[in-house]
């Protein structure tokens, strides 16, 4: 009796939930014939930099990019963290705009910063080559030198310049981003980093 | 005497509901900082002088922190001091170098039964250059810190807690930097230094008070308010140098000062009343305010910031359990932060949340199961972008079933929806939504079964589904909507043939469908079939040795119907198979101490069936460690491991550059307690 009143109970919010149209999503308008771009899968550590060269700061983009980033619900056991250069975060301070950084962070972020693209000029360079830092099997991470011109609403700043110090693991069957340390350029013209750029554009969460 | 304590109760009361209602300020900080629990003067057998040094290094960083504590106890008096140092700093030499120290001490004296002073000081500094070198900030934060705390028992099992402290700080942040300047030919000509400093003094002026009532016919109430006043003076000075290509360098410009005096307060109030008074039911209800105004010195911007904050938020809960074993939970919250910022525009916003969810829960011996409900409402406004509404709706469960003697089904599963519904701005010109407004719904369902063959040897099966559908919901950037699927089919086994020896394999195999909603040329499916084996063999009683092999294998192509309206199809495109064949052998040659030797060797394929072309990598990696955990006299400890790793490739068709590279990793602490 008791075992069935638990059926029952859970049973009706299952289903309550889920024929209540809670999670239905609303029906999207054609494109309108304009190209996008490529979305690689995530067979290797070489596709994951290139999906994150085409779709980053593009609103087309956006699913392939986050798709890119470690998460604990899918079967990627290690989530997404992002570390920014640490003058960059003692300058924000008493703010604390990378605290807790991790996928939800990162999607709202990079949607902000695709949408403010959508007006302006965007185009995000990594130099070649790469310094390995770890090649292995499973786990690979590269530091890129990376430059992004950029004319966003809510900054008035254009070039970003730094390294990008991307660690990617493999489980299962693909690829993810799980930690990216951002670091100044040495020999870059300008202060202002990918990771400045990021923290100014999480407001409100 | 009874009716003084029911005026000092009412007093307490009528103070937080004033503060309440009035608007009074708050803070988001510790609010129970001020604070001095009863067990600081709890004898201690003994209070060691603690030292803690750790060293560590990986390929990019090392860093090396220190630490030195000493605290004494008395019944009347208790005392302590502290200090830290820390210094990390890139070993490639890029990025940045940073260095932080920080001097505590305290004294808290009970000057009679319910009424403690006590005084602390606080001396830190932080230091950070960045990878030019040329510009560096540092940070000094002084802080001495005065209270008085009295407690007042009101009658059996309530009381009221009454504090006020007076902190008076003196910060000083300073940041060098230097520049280039073109001069009349466009050509880089004098290279600028400047110099930005802020100094900041103020006393900050605290008060506290709490009151606890004890429980009354299944009511409890816990109330807290926390405030401070201070008007801190801030100074800033700029300066200049030039440095001409002649060679001359002067400091040539100096800012005068700038005094600003600006308030900066803070209020904290916190009220909880549970009841519980119903049989096996409990009810709480929490509302909760904090603001706060707090100007800082920005140097990146050489202004004085003005933040302000006010948060409200209001909970309440429900859990109840009518039988043993069932569970319902249910709770409703509110919350609505406002932020904003007199320079820093940008930043400002007004977020309300609200969320209410609910939960049924089962759990017996052999069975555990719960679902889980939310909805989640958050608007965002007054923002620069990205004002609207987003919705969040999420189930979760998972359930936990004995079946017979060691078989086991467990299983989970969750459901989300995101939904971002923005405010039209002008840039959406006559849509009736924001060309930026998209859903994500994704979902995620795991069943699997343990069973044990026999009482030594295991097995475990799984499966699992997660999709991942994102839609963005206009014309110019729904091209990109993709749907993704993930299969994914695992096993696992574990056999110990002897007591040494055990045999352990695990088996994966994964399927990922991706659709283009609008694109469907680009569908494609993608699978992957991995077998780790390993097998680990204790030699002697200091030895041990593990043999690991790992097989992965992936092929990918097109998945979409090689007519219209027909059937989809695989056309396989690439393939890649990659195997690992390690070997470890762990020598002990005395107690706490673990020499390591590991190698490995990894062999990749990758063969392009559309051009019908081949590839092909081979690498070693060699590791060779020594790890430490010992214990030496008189409570002095060591624990740590330092790493030699090389990596080389023999042959390599991927990019033709054979690879290679070594380098040290290491992690050791150092413990002494004197």
């Amino acid at each position: 009796m008791r075992s069935n009143l638990v059926m029952l109970l859970a049973v009706l919010l299952l289903t309550g939930s889920l024929s209540c149209g809670l999670f239905e999503t609303r029906t999207p308008v054609a494109p309108d014939g304009a190209t996008s771009f490529d979305c690689l899968t995530l067979s290797s550590p070489d596709n994951i930099v290139a999906n994150v060269l085409r779709a980053y700061g593009h609103p087309d983009g956006l699913g392939c990019y986050v798709s890119t980033l470690g998460d604990f619900i899918s079967t990627t056991e290690s989530g997404f963290r992002f570390h920014p250069d640490p003058t960059d975060s003692a300058e924000a301070l008493p703010r604390l705009p990378y605290l807790g950084w991790d996928k939800t962070i990162e999607d709202r972020v990079a949607e902000n910063i695709a949408n403010a693209a959508r007006q302006d000029s965007f185009r995000l360079t990594f130099k070649l080559p790469y310094d390995h830092i770890t090649d292995l099997p499973d786990l690979v991470i590269r530091r890129y030198t990376y430059e992004m011109r950029f004319n966003g609403s809510a900054i008035t700043d254009s070039l970003f310049q730094g390294l990008a110090e991307i660690s990617m693991v493999r489980t299962g069957g693909e690829w993810k981003i799980t930690d990216w340390v951002d670091r100044r350029d040495p020999g870059g013209t300008t202060t202002r980093t990918w990771g400045y750029l990021r923290g100014s554009y999480r407001v409100g969460f | 005497m009874r009716g003084l304590r029911w005026v000092a109760i009412l007093a307490a009361l009528f103070a937080i509901t004033f503060a309440a209602t009035t608007g009074a300020r708050a803070q988001e900080e510790d609010e129970s900082a001020l604070a001095i629990p009863d067990s600081v003067f709890q004898l201690s057998p003994r209070s060691p002088v603690s030292y803690v040094t750790q060293y560590t290094q990986d390929q990019a960083r090392y860093g090396w922190t220190q630490t030195l504590d000493y605290g004494r106890n008395w019944r009347s008096l208790a005392i302590g001091v502290s200090g830290a140092s820390g210094t990390s700093e890139d070993v490639l030499t890029y990025g940045s170098r940073s260095t932080n120290g920080d001097i505590s001490g305290r004294v808290d004296w009970r000057a009679a039964q319910r009424w403690i002073i006590s005084m602390n000081g606080r001396y830190s500094m932080s230091s950070i250059a960045d990878g030019f070198r040329a510009s560096n900030s540092e940070q000094r934060r002084n802080t001495i810190s005065l209270l008085t705390q009295y407690r007042l028992p009101l009658y059996t099992g309530a009381a009221l807690t009454l504090s006020g402290n007076s902190d008076f700080q003196r910060n000083f942040d300073v940041r060098n930097g230097g520049y280039a300047r073109n001069g009349a030919t466009g050509e880089p000509d004098t290279i600028v230094a400047q110099r930005d400093s802020f100094y900041t003094e103020g006393r900050y002026d605290g008060y506290r008070a709490q009151v606890t009532l004890p429980t009354v016919r299944g009511v409890t109430f816990d109330g807290k308010m926390f405030g401070s006043r201070a008007k801190p003076t801030f100074t800033s000075l700029t300066r200049f140098s030039n440095s001409l290509s002649t060679g001359d360098s002067a400091w040539v410009t100096e800012d005068p000062r700038l005094d600003t005096t600006l308030p900066a307060n803070t209020f904290f109030l916190d009220g909880a009343l549970n009841f519980d008074r119903i049989r096996a039911t409990k009810i709480a209800l929490r509302a909760k305010r904090n603001s706060q105004d707090q100007p800082y010195a920005d140097l990146s911007r050489l202004v004085v910031e003005e933040y302000s904050s006010t948060s409200d938020l209001y909970n309440l809960s429900l859990q109840t359990a009518p039988i043993p074993g069932l569970s319902f939970t249910g709770a409703a919250n509110m919350n609505q932060t406002l932020r904003e910022y007199s320079e820093k525009a940008n930043l400002n916003s007004l977020i309300t949340l609200r969320e209410a969810s609910t939960g049924v829960a089962y759990s017996r011996p052999g069975t555990l199961a719960f679902v889980n409900l939310t909805l989640n409402r958050t608007r965002a406004d007054r923002q620069a972008t990205a004002n609207g509404l987003t919705l969040t709706h999420l189930v979760t469960t998972n359930f936990q079933q004995h079946v017979k003697g060691s078989l086991w089904l467990v299983g989970l599963g969750s459901a989300t929806l995101n939904s971002y519904r923005y405010d039209l701005t002008p840039q959406d010109g006559a849509r009736t939504i924001s060309r930026n407004d998209r859903d994500v719904v994704s979902s995620f369902g795991n069943v699997g079964m343990r069973f044990g063959l026999t009482p030594r040897c295991s097995t475990a099966v799984g499966f699992s589904v997660n999709k991942v559908h994102n839609i963005s919901l206009d014309s110019t950037s729904s091209k990109g909507n993709l749907a993704t699927t993930i299969y994914q089919l695992n096993g696992a086994l574990r056999l110990p043939l002897r007591r040494n020896l055990t045999i352990g394999q695990d088996y994966i195999f994964t399927a990922t469908y991706r659709f283009f909603d609008f694109d469907e040329v680009k569908n494609d499916l993608s699978r992957v079939f991995r077998i780790d084996t390993s097998m680990a063999d204790t030699l002697f009683p200091f030895a041990w040795i593990r043999l690991d092999h790992h097989f992965y294998f992936f092929d990918r192509g097109d998945f979409r119907p090689v007519e219209p309206g027909g059937p989809e199809a695989y056309g396989v495109a690439q393939e890649q198979a990659q195997q690992t064949l390690e070997g470890t052998v762990g020598i002990r040659p005395r107690a706490g101490v673990t020499l390591v030797v590991k190698q490995s060797m990894t062999d990749t394929e990758n063969h392009d069936l559309v051009n019908q072309s081949s590839q092909g990598a081979e690498q070693w990696n060699l590791s060779l460690g020594l790890e430490v955990n010992r214990s030496f006299w008189n409570g002095a400890g060591i624990s740590g491991a330092i790493r030699r790793e090389e990596r080389y490739q023999t042959r390599s068709q991927l990019d033709g550059v054979l690879f290679k590279e070594s380098h040290w990793l290491a992690g050791v602490t150092f413990q002494k307690d004197f």
